[in-house]
């Protein structure tokens, strides 16, 4: 396998995850997330998108804080 | 306005209820702060929102429910998924909700400023009253929830103010910006009055922070919101808001009655004037736990008929009603009472269902204990 | 979406019949026959917090105290919380999980079947020791379903430590049926049963399992933290003791906003096979509902302190969680939205199961709606344990949660007891049940917002009419389920033979075994395409 595929996988697999935070996934890139795909890289992939939506977060609270001139 | 609050679809639940005993509401209060009005424009904001995704949902569902029944020879169309319809559909609301948080975080922000407060309110929550500490005014009371028992208990016609009346009012100037410091003495309690879109927890060794500044005099009532254990319904909140030269005179006021008490605490009491006093202090503050007839609700409220402590050492009397006992319901009540008021009521305990053991606690001897600990308290 | 290259046949087992008398339930390591216990334990709960739930609205008909003291009342409304989350709906969705798993997957039965068999039968002991509190000295605990320290804790009942126990035994039971779920939908698919072909409760309960695997430990080291308390000298949530009593607050939520996912992702799974079945047509945007129930999964960690708006978080966290609250809530929400398009230009029918979805879809969003409200923390403060909280909770865990769970039994009934419930009943049922529902909680909603708290035996006039219309809603919705409880067992002992596809357009493997379902279904594995 070449590295070039393997970046292709992670990608994909990261898109995957973006689709379950919209909660939106099409038949066909399930077909492939579910083909292709490891577990372990959409939960990785998953927690580490969950702390990345944490900091998004938290970025936006301070964000609007100092819009507020709290 | 008139349209706006009444909620459409209450329409038939109107009907089912025609009987009104006293006069009912559908909505929230706008209330009489700037606050208040802006949370009552969210909650119609985002009301008016979901009523209106609603509207779209049902109304799609219904038309399928009416016209694609088999019965009505619908034959099922198969399609089962259109990736651009969902994200759009998810992207609406969210869009949506996302605008909405822009005037929910001004509110907020504005809610979490009590800079320039010009009055300081320490409001503290106890099992099952609140307590007002004026900071600069020095004035100190308790509230308590004045509805008779035999209202509660239905053997009277119920008042106006059912369960919503108290015996001392927090009074507030309009116009001013106040800061309130809550915290309690046992248990988390919530300081809730509607009108002030004020809600904030009262946690027993942390202080919260909140603030209001109200617009028109009246009297405002709210209650308890946070379990407290058995009399959580029972202990009200009235704020009444008077203009600030009739708030300076009330203070005033309560200071030359505070005077009056302690003049009342040094003359000498009879038992019959102490037992009277004493069972007008009992039912206001005693009994909800040990009952009227002093036979408590054992194990959390032990029976004061016959009890060790109500016939036995009357040094141990006057201790565990002032300092109350720690890890127990039992309140410390040397702040709540006056040194007269103490004395009565102890006299009335240790005389009152057969516990006769005819001694007079005098207010001076209650003086005297507090004296000694105010002593050992004054360098603080 | 599957189909059977086998035929599926139980015979030829002679020693696989169940046992007889009271030693089958004893000691069963049936699924079925397990499925059946967690069902009929949990219908008991059921009835038991609903008997609960009515002397509440009784002594809530009219202002004043007529029936019950408030020391009592406050049992009443803790035990009653706890009974019908931890003892009905909790137990009923596994019991389901029990009967139904195994045979839409291809499973002879679940994989661990002894532990199965033990993760039953310690519950009955759990809810008894938490029932028995109600005669001890002192009574039950008092302190509501949340258990908010130092109320639980230093001001508590001498019988908390009871109910400390049971939660560690009804914890334990979530635990082990957890894993066995997961383990059985790992392991135990047969073959051709990919992942991507897993049915949607399947789905549903898989994630579920590992929520309550995350979270359960988080319950049971919060009471121990309130046993320390009581009972070591440890000072957690006393602030005396250099404790806090918010940090109970985040712990218990930490393990409590997941919580409330276990109560509706199960739901959502059933009513994804309803809603299909009695359109038939296949459901709208299966890959979307997984990938959403997934992230739930991960993203339910993250919004715990919305519970906690008025403790005074600092403006910081309380932007936080209004933010991620609201960002949150949308994905998931507009589920609702792939049910409505599965119905649009289906080909409808309107047997018992799907008026039971029907109800479910309408009004848990309603639920959903008042949620969304309860999200913008400024008006929180106004809502915030008022009777406007209480019918937000009670409209996705009522006709949201328990509707389902009704829809699910009616559903599979004919599969478990080869008989067609009795339609008219059942359509007489659903019709009770959902006027009793609405007459008893949405007028929850107007005396929230005037004013009412939460957890009050009395409370002013003005609150006074709405709490007579729900009280009588509660006595219809109350005494309507004694229907379904006849039904039910009408059902079981006779009832007009059921086809193995009871309901016309069903699909999935456990409508290809005959009903009832034979006492092993799939000792060889069938292959699905």
């Amino acid at each position: 396998m070449s590295s070039p595929t393997i970046l292709r996988r992670w990608w994909n697999t990261l898109l995957g995850v973006l689709a379950g935070f919209l909660g939106v996934q099409s038949e066909a890139r399930r077909e492939r997330d579910f083909k292709e795909g490891r577990a372990l890289h959409f939960v990785v992939v998953g927690v580490l998108m969950a702390a990345v939506f944490v900091i998004f977060v938290i970025l936006l609270v301070r964000w609007a804080l100092q819009l507020a001139g709290a | 306005m008139g349209m706006i609050r009444i909620i459409p679809l209450s329409c038939a639940l109107i009907l089912l209820s025609a009987s009104a005993q006293a006069e009912w509401t559908l909505n929230l209060t706008p209330g009489v702060t700037e606050v208040s009005r802006s949370v009552y424009d969210l909650h119609m904001t985002i009301f008016w929102i979901c009523v209106a995704i609603g509207c779209v949902v049902f109304g799609v569902m219904f038309w399928s429910i009416f016209h694609h029944r088999k019965s009505r020879g619908a034959k099922a169309h198969h399609f089962h998924e259109h990736t651009a319809v969902e994200v759009m559909w998810t992207l609406i609301p969210l869009g949506i909700l996302v605008a909405m948080a822009v005037p929910a975080t001004a509110t907020l922000v504005d809610m979490y400023d009590p800079r320039d407060a010009k009055l300081d309110v320490q409001v503290t929550g106890y099992q099952w009253k609140w307590r007002y500490q004026y900071l600069d005014q020095e004035l100190d009371f308790f509230s308590n929830l004045t509805t008779p028992r035999e209202q509660i208990s239905n053997t009277e016609n119920k008042g106006e103010h059912y369960l919503l009346e108290v015996d001392r009012h927090l009074v507030l100037p309009t116009d001013t910006k106040i800061r309130f410091l809550l915290t309690a003495n046992d248990v988390i309690h919530s300081w809730w009055v509607p009108a002030l879109a004020v809600k904030k927890d009262a946690i027993p060794g942390f202080i919260n922070e909140a603030w209001t500044q109200i617009d028109e005099p009246g009297l405002y009532r709210g209650q308890c919101a946070e379990l407290c254990g058995k009399d959580h319904g029972f202990m009200p909140i009235v704020v009444e808001a008077v203009p600030p030269d009739q708030f300076e005179q009330w203070v005033a006021g309560m200071k030359a009655e505070k005077q009056a008490q302690q003049q009342a605490s040094e003359r000498t009491w009879t038992l019959d004037e102490l037992m009277a006093q004493g069972e007008q202090v009992y039912l206001s503050s005693c009994a909800a736990c040990h009952q009227a007839n002093g036979a408590g609700l054992p194990p959390a409220f032990p029976a004061l008929k016959g009890s060790a402590i109500a016939v036995g050492d009357v040094q141990a009397h006057i201790d565990i009603v002032l300092h109350g006992k720690p890890g127990t319901a039992m309140q410390a009540f040397a702040e709540q009472l006056s040194p007269a008021e103490l004395a009565a009521v102890i006299t009335y305990e240790r005389n009152a269902w057969g516990n006769s053991t005819g001694e007079a606690v005098s207010p001076a001897q209650v003086s005297r204990v507090l004296a000694g600990e105010g002593a050992a308290e004054e360098g603080m | 979406m599957s189909t059977l290259d086998t035929a599926t046949d139980d015979i030829g087992h002679d020693h696989h019949g169940p046992a007889s008398g009271i030693g089958r339930w004893l000691f069963t390591t049936n699924h079925k026959d397990i499925g059946s216990l967690y069902l009929w334990f949990s219908l008991l709960m059921f009835l038991t917090g609903g008997v609960m739930a009515l002397m509440i609205r009784a002594e809530l008909f009219q202002p004043g105290l007529q029936l019950v003291e408030p020391g009592f009342f406050n049992q009443m409304t803790t035990m009653h919380g706890l009974i019908m989350v931890f003892g009905a709906v909790m137990p009923a969705f596994v019991g389901l999980a029990n009967w139904m798993i195994p045979m839409m997957i291809g499973a002879p039965d679940m994989a661990l079947p002894r532990m199965n068999n033990w993760s039953f039968w310690i519950l009955p002991f759990a809810f008894a020791i938490l029932i028995s509190t109600l005669l001890m000295e002192g009574g039950a605990p008092n302190f509501g379903w949340t258990f908010y320290a130092p109320l639980s804790t230093t001001y508590a009942p001498p019988s908390v430590t009871y109910f400390i126990f049971a939660i560690h035994i009804m914890g334990m039971s979530s635990i082990m049926g957890a894993i066995n779920i997961i383990a059985t939908i790992l392991n135990m698919r047969a073959p051709g049963m990919t992942m991507m072909k897993l049915p949607m409760f399947v789905w549903s309960w898989l994630i579920t399992a590992f929520l309550l695997i995350a979270v359960m430990p988080v319950l049971a080291g919060v009471v121990t933290m309130m046993l320390m308390d009581i009972h070591f000298g440890t000072s957690f949530f006393n602030a005396a003791g250099g404790g806090d009593p918010v940090l109970f607050q985040h712990v218990f939520w930490f393990f409590g906003h997941p919580e409330v996912y276990i109560m509706i992702l199960p739901a959502f799974g059933i009513i994804s096979h309803i809603i299909p079945t009695f359109s038939r047509k296949r459901l709208f945007g299966y890959a979307s509902m997984v990938y959403a129930m997934a992230s739930i999964a991960i993203l339910s960690f993250l919004v715990w302190a919305h519970h906690m708006f008025t403790v005074g978080l600092p403006l910081v966290g309380e932007l936080f969680f209004m933010f991620a609250t609201m960002l949150i809530a949308v994905p998931t929400g507009v589920k609702v939205f792939n049910w409505v398009t599965t119905m649009f230009r289906g080909s409808l029918t309107f047997e018992t199961p799907m008026l039971f979805a029907i109800a479910f879809v309408v009004l848990f969003t309603i639920g959903g709606f008042s949620g969304l409200m309860l999200a913008i923390a400024p008006v929180d403060f106004q809502y915030h344990d008022t009777y406007f909280v209480v019918a937000h909770f009670h409209y996705v865990l009522v006709p949201g949660a328990i509707f389902a769970i009704m829809a699910g039994v009616y559903y599979w009934l004919p599969k478990w007891t080869g008989h067609q419930l009795n339609e008219r009943m059942g359509r007489l049922h659903f019709w009770l049940s959902f006027i009793g529902v609405n007459i008893t909680f949405f007028p929850m909603h107007f005396i929230g917002l005037a004013g009412m708290p939460r957890r009050i035996p009395d409370y002013a006039l003005q609150f006074a009419d709405f709490n007579m219309v729900a009280s009588i809603g509660a006595f219809i919705f109350g005494f309507s389920q004694l229907l379904f409880v006849w039904n039910v067992i009408q059902t079981v002992r006779h009832g007009e033979k059921a086809q193995a596809r009871a309901w016309e357009g069903a699909e999935g493997l456990e409508w290809e075994v005959a009903s009832p379902a034979p006492y092993h279904t799939f000792a060889t594995p069938p292959r699905v395409d």
